[in-house]
């Protein structure tokens, strides 16, 4: 847990454990489950509505990617990390891969375009970094506060 | 509004396959016509694994050269690229014959429509009324 934000929540009821899935095979039917337990997650991380829905998608796009275009050869794994961190309070996703992307043709068509469109758009800041042995889609939501700020 | 899973009994339907696969996401869906104009009632999730099912139902609405294909969303709770890649597809697929109309009630479908600025291409509605009015 050496990423894990060391103090706990003032008001006790934010504290969430952060979610790690690793090296989950790199395939479209796997997704789902990822997804829903990120939407789990995500609801008791102090986010609003809205931001658990772009989280969702966001994220889900980023795992999709990977099924898709990290190992053009066979299969492989990727690892799924949500992080809760505080100063600022935000939420960091982190979705890495251990393949070698095909590179999209245009920023708009081909593999990933539209996708990575939408997880650019959708999260406060994105950003895609490859090396030799893969890469990694970090993403990051700014909560509103550290308490609670739901709406009703 | 928005009561998506009933259908007039007068209007002719085909229901489509509704999905069969156990543990994944689930799509269904259903056309009915209106004089020349086909509505494809969508519920569901589409993913990367459902939206093939989207689109093979796009294309078959489209086979069939309605005036004006209504793509009824307000039933999808889950909207990924894929499925904005499926919508893509019959948009270019239309000709002089046909035109593609969306609704999209929720922010699921909404958001997607709009960051991606397809709503620019496919006219988006907000009521199924209003896309077969319009």
């Amino acid at each position: 847990m050496e990423m894990a934000p060391s103090e706990p929540d003032g008001d006790g009821s934010l504290l969430v454990t952060d979610l790690h899935h690793m090296a989950v095979p790199a395939e479209a039917e796997r997704l789902p489950e990822l997804r829903h337990a990120l939407v789990e997650w995500a609801r008791h991380a102090g986010t609003t509505d809205e931001q658990v829905e772009m989280l969702t998608l966001a994220c889900y796009e980023a795992l999709a990617n990977v099924a898709a275009h990290a190992y053009p050869e066979g299969t492989g794994v990727l690892d799924l990390h949500a992080i809760r961190r505080r100063d600022p309070a935000r939420i960091e996703v982190m979705v890495r891969d251990y393949g070698r992307w095909q590179q999209p043709r245009s920023s708009n068509a081909g593999p990933g375009g539209r996708g990575l469109v939408l997880l650019r758009s959708l999260a406060d800041h994105a950003e895609v970094t490859s090396d030799d042995s893969g890469t990694t889609v970090s993403m990051t939501w700014n909560l509103v506060s550290d308490t609670a700020a739901r709406p009703p | 509004m928005g009561v998506v899973n009933t259908f007039d009994s007068s209007s002719q339907l085909e229901t489509a396959e509704s999905a069969e696969s156990a543990s994944g996401p689930n799509v269904a869906t259903a056309v009915e016509w209106h004089d020349r104009s086909a509505v494809l009632t969508v519920s569901g999730e589409i993913d990367m694994v459902t939206a093939p099912r989207f689109e093979e139902a796009l294309l078959e609405a489209l086979h069939k050269e309605p005036a004006t294909l209504v793509v009824d969303l307000s039933g999808v709770d889950f909207f990924a690229s894929a499925g904005l890649s499926s919508l893509v597809t019959a948009y270019q697929r239309t000709d002089e014959h046909t035109e593609l109309r969306v609704v999209a009630t929720n922010s699921a479908t909404v958001r997607p429509l709009q960051v991606t600025a397809l709503d620019n291409k496919i006219p988006v509605h907000a009521t199924r009324e209003e896309a077969l009015a319009a």
